[in-house]
């Protein structure tokens, strides 16, 4: 476990280009993204190749991901996909849209401790987006499709240096 | 099909309470308030009135001809509804998904076999009276004293075979031996109803 944990630490931090490595997200490996990133605004974003308002909203994060890279910002994508579409459907539409850092899928055992993970006040739909201040405090829930002049304005109001 | 877009017209009588429709729309219900009747011409011919079920209880589930984590439920809400409505619980799916026309939900439905009505919800007013935001999400309603006593999931699990919770099928047979309803509120992931 902890070589797991610090394989995804590394591979978080460090940025590289693995493409469309998808990983298994439980509370430990959410808990320890977010330890590695104190200092960083964390954009948690919960998808899915089904939910059209998801893969409608996903080029803005990516615009996001682009000009804030180098300004501690920290985008986190977790899939919602079964299973059986994890392997193909997930990871094409991760290729089609260019993405080339970690990204994530539930692995929580029970949906609803992820729910309540991220906020005791989400019901659970989709698009669902988490931002996470400097210091890890939980600063604002987007629920349902948003766009990049949104969450650009939320990004920017926490990120303070 | 045209026949079937006349009869989908739907009429809507909400009888308010205090409340604005707006503000229905904002807030939505918390377990113990008092829910608002509606009436809707389906077009399947039949009235649905929420205060006439003539039941103990009404369980709506808002539903979706697409949404992956409605699918699997076809055989666990049959299944439910042939438990419960023998024993005065009625079962209502509604559809408010602005993206998915009367036509495609009729067909849907069909192509389901599901044994209870769908109802579709032009304009989203049933999904806004409740505060809906998912597909599927349940709300279950004391016919009795029209409160809601209980919103949230089907089960714990979109996988039957992984299940461990049934608690919608727990908190009606709660409600049926007049106990307390031990889990008024759960949460499942859905997805968001197109408005």
């Amino acid at each position: 476990m902890k070589k797991f944990i610090l394989l995804f630490i590394f591979l978080t931090v460090s940025g590289a280009s693995y493409s469309q490595v998808l990983l298994p997200a439980d509370k430990v490996v959410l808990d320890s993204i977010r330890s590695a990133n104190k200092g960083n605004v964390i954009l948690f974003n919960f998808w899915a190749t089904w939910c059209k308002p998801c893969t409608e909203e996903f080029p803005d994060l990516l615009k996001l991901n682009k000009n804030f890279k180098d300004k501690n910002f920290k985008l986190i994508f977790v899939s919602l996909d079964f299973g059986d579409e994890l392997g193909d459907k997930t990871k094409a539409f991760l290729k089609k849209q260019g993405v080339d850092f970690v990204t994530y899928f539930n692995n929580f055992s029970k949906d609803e401790e992820l729910i309540n993970y991220m906020s005791k006040d989400w019901d659970g739909s989709i698009p669902g987006t988490f931002i996470f201040d400097q210091n890890n405090t939980l600063r604002k829930t987007l629920i349902g499709k948003h766009n990049y002049k949104k969450f650009k304005e939320v990004i920017t109001k926490h990120l303070i240096n | 099909m045209k026949i079937f877009k006349s009869l989908s017209v739907i009429a809507i009588v909400l009888s308010l309470f205090t409340n604005s429709f707006s503000n229905d729309k904002s807030e939505g219900y918390k377990i113990g308030d008092k829910v608002s009747d509606f009436t809707i011409s389906n077009y399947d011919g039949n009235t649905y009135t929420l205060s006439n079920s003539g039941e103990k209880a009404t369980v709506i589930i808002f539903m979706s001809t697409e949404c992956p984590f409605v699918q699997p439920y076809t055989e666990r809400l049959n299944n439910l509804n042939n438990e419960f409505s023998s024993k005065g619980i009625s079962l209502w799916g509604i559809n408010s998904n602005k993206t998915e026309p009367t036509e495609e939900v009729i067909n849907h439905a069909k192509t389901k076999n599901y044994n209870f009505p769908i109802i579709k919800d032009m304009n989203n007013v049933v999904a806004d009276q409740f505060g809906a935001a998912r597909t599927p999400e349940v709300f279950v309603i004391d016919n009795s004293n029209m409160t809601l006593v209980y919103h949230g999931r089907i089960d714990d699990n979109k996988e039957a075979s992984k299940v461990t919770s049934n608690d919608l099928e727990n908190a009606l047979n709660e409600f049926l031996a007049g106990k307390q309803i031990s889990n008024t509120l759960t949460k499942a992931f859905g997805c968001g109803i197109k408005r």
